[in-house]
């Protein structure tokens, strides 16, 4: 088991955000925690990373963890490589290494042409290519993501999401929060709702590994089917109906 | 989209050399009409400074009280930036330090002369304490504002990759101080030239400080504005050859976005 969370017991300041969870993301799976914003995903994630103690619970991490944030959260006085190799730099690979791994890791990405260029200089998409770089480039064994594709295209999205799946060995256990419950139904192989106040989870949902991420018909079929748990539907507040989940992305 | 901004001389000159040309020119017009014990032409002076400079004792002068004053600078610049990432990192340290370094802004430069030359006694050594406790809290205080300006999802960023205190330190928290750091400091070098003219002027016998005391004994105005050009040109080559060069190279990265974007920088 690479990622083992129990009873899990999170607060900011007097107000309770998450309440006894239990979530356990054997090597080699994607683990989907949606639930609408506030719901306590963001600080489920950080719990996982260690950012945020828990008053209760125990998190286990089987090895080296990376994470991907929202907004990429590169250095801006570093250029792609360099940024790239940020994770290898903490974990003291020499320079000249960890430049090549990095430039090489880029230009897999699709990032021939930026390898030198400022984060400032890049595309959202790109920057966050640069992220997943730096996350996969320390080969970890655990991978947080937190909404990392929401401010792209779809068709980026999928493509980003191609890589994860290329990119990362099979022992890497991978927890993702989103929103987008089309995106979690694309790639995950288990999907989570978090709802309440404090959050606990309301429903899990096993789909199976995808040989490739899943269509967005697929997608969107797999959604339809969530929605049509009624807690899935009041965790995110809407009605059950079928119609409703195409192009589902709650905000 | 903007282009890149077009080099225009006629801007660089006007923004640049019109003022002091126009000052100059002030100072010639007001020269004409004054007794040159009171006020001696430009010209005057600038033949002076050109008969200093090529007597070659003359540099070691110059070479003294840039020692003292770089020796200064950098000696507080340093001991302040520590004072300054560890208030901005540690609240017990800022409470402690915080009123310190008010203080220490409050205290006129003469007292640390009087308090120097007590202490160190007469030397290059009081010059070199005096501009250091001059300089130390300017640059303490930027650092300090810098760290708690900075952004702390990149220190989030850092922790999850498991980064030691060398790298949150050089890669993370440093390059965001800069901004708020180099402006200090230009201004703290100007300081530090001051500082130690006035104590040379005071109690030592050799640097720009005591040449000007010399001229001033011997009422040559011409030789006492000679000097001071030399220690207004020595400043202005410190702080345009030195420090915002310095500068420039290490925020380098903030021009990135007012580039234009390069071929296929696009998503």
């Amino acid at each position: 088991m690479s990622l083992q969370m129990s009873g899990i017991h999170a607060a900011y300041g007097l107000r309770e955000v998450l309440a006894g969870i239990d979530l356990s993301i054997p090597a080699g799976s994607i683990t989907a925690v949606i639930g609408r914003s506030g719901s306590g995903k963001s600080t489920l994630l950080q719990v996982a990373a260690g950012l945020l103690a828990p008053q209760a619970g125990e998190v286990a991490c089987d090895g080296r963890l990376a994470c991907v944030f929202q907004d990429a959260r590169l250095l801006p006085w570093c250029r792609a490589r360099d940024n790239a190799a940020f994770g290898l730099k903490c974990l003291g690979v020499a320079r000249r290494e960890r430049r090549e791994r990095a430039a090489a890791m880029l230009t897999r990405l699709g990032l021939a042409d930026a390898v030198d260029c400022w984060p400032a200089e890049l595309s959202g998409g790109m920057r966050q290519r640069v992220a997943l770089a730096r996350a996969f480039l320390v080969a970890p064994r655990v991978l947080l993501l937190d909404e990392p594709f929401s401010a792209l295209d779809p068709g980026l999205r999928l493509e980003l999401l191609s890589m994860l799946r290329t990119e990362l060995a099979c022992n890497c256990a991978v927890l993702m929060v989103t929103h987008d419950v089309s995106e979690a139904a694309t790639i995950a192989d288990r999907i989570v709702v978090l709802d309440g106040q404090p959050a606990s989870i309301v429903v899990e949902h096993d789909l199976g590994r995808p040989v490739r991420p899943r269509s967005l018909p697929e997608a969107h079929w797999i959604a339809a089917r969530l929605f049509a748990d009624q807690k899935v539907a009041a965790a995110f507040a809407i009605d059950s109906a079928p119609s409703n989940v195409v192009s589902l992305k709650v905000s | 989209m903007s282009a890149t901004p077009r080099w225009r001389p006629l801007h660089a000159f006007t923004g640049g050399a019109a003022g002091v040309l126009l000052v100059v020119a002030a100072w010639e017009a007001a020269a004409g009409h004054l007794n040159p014990l009171i006020l001696p032409s430009p010209r005057a002076v600038l033949a002076d400074v050109i008969t200093l400079l090529s007597d070659h004792t003359n540099w070691f002068v110059i070479e003294a009280t840039a020692r003292r004053a770089l020796a200064g600078f950098f000696g507080g610049a340093v001991v302040g930036l520590a004072c300054g990432l560890l208030a901005g990192t540690n609240r017990a340290v800022d409470k402690l330090v915080d009123p310190l370094m008010t203080l220490l802004m409050a205290m006129p430069p003469i007292a640390w002369v009087v308090l120097a030359l007590i202490w160190f006694g007469i030397g290059s050594s009081s010059a070199v304490f005096t501009v250091a406790v001059a300089v130390l809290p300017i640059v303490a205080v930027a650092a300090r504002a810098g760290l708690l300006a900075r952004d702390r999802s990149l220190d989030r960023m850092a922790e999850t990759f498991g980064a030691g205190l060398a790298i949150r330190l050089f890669d993370i928290r440093l390059p965001q101080i800069v901004s708020h750091v180099a402006p200090a400091a230009i201004a703290a070098l100007a300081i530090a030239m001051k500082v130690a003219v006035m104590i040379e002027l005071l109690a030592l016998a050799d640097g720009l400080g005591a040449a000007l005391a010399r001229a001033r004994v011997n009422l040559d105005s011409t030789r006492a504005f000679a000097w001071i050009a030399i220690v207004l040109a020595l400043v202005l080559i410190l702080d345009r050859g030195l420090l915002r060069p310095l500068h420039r190279r290490l925020e380098q990265w903030r021009d990135a976005g007012h580039a234009p974007p390069q071929p296929g920088a696009m998503a």
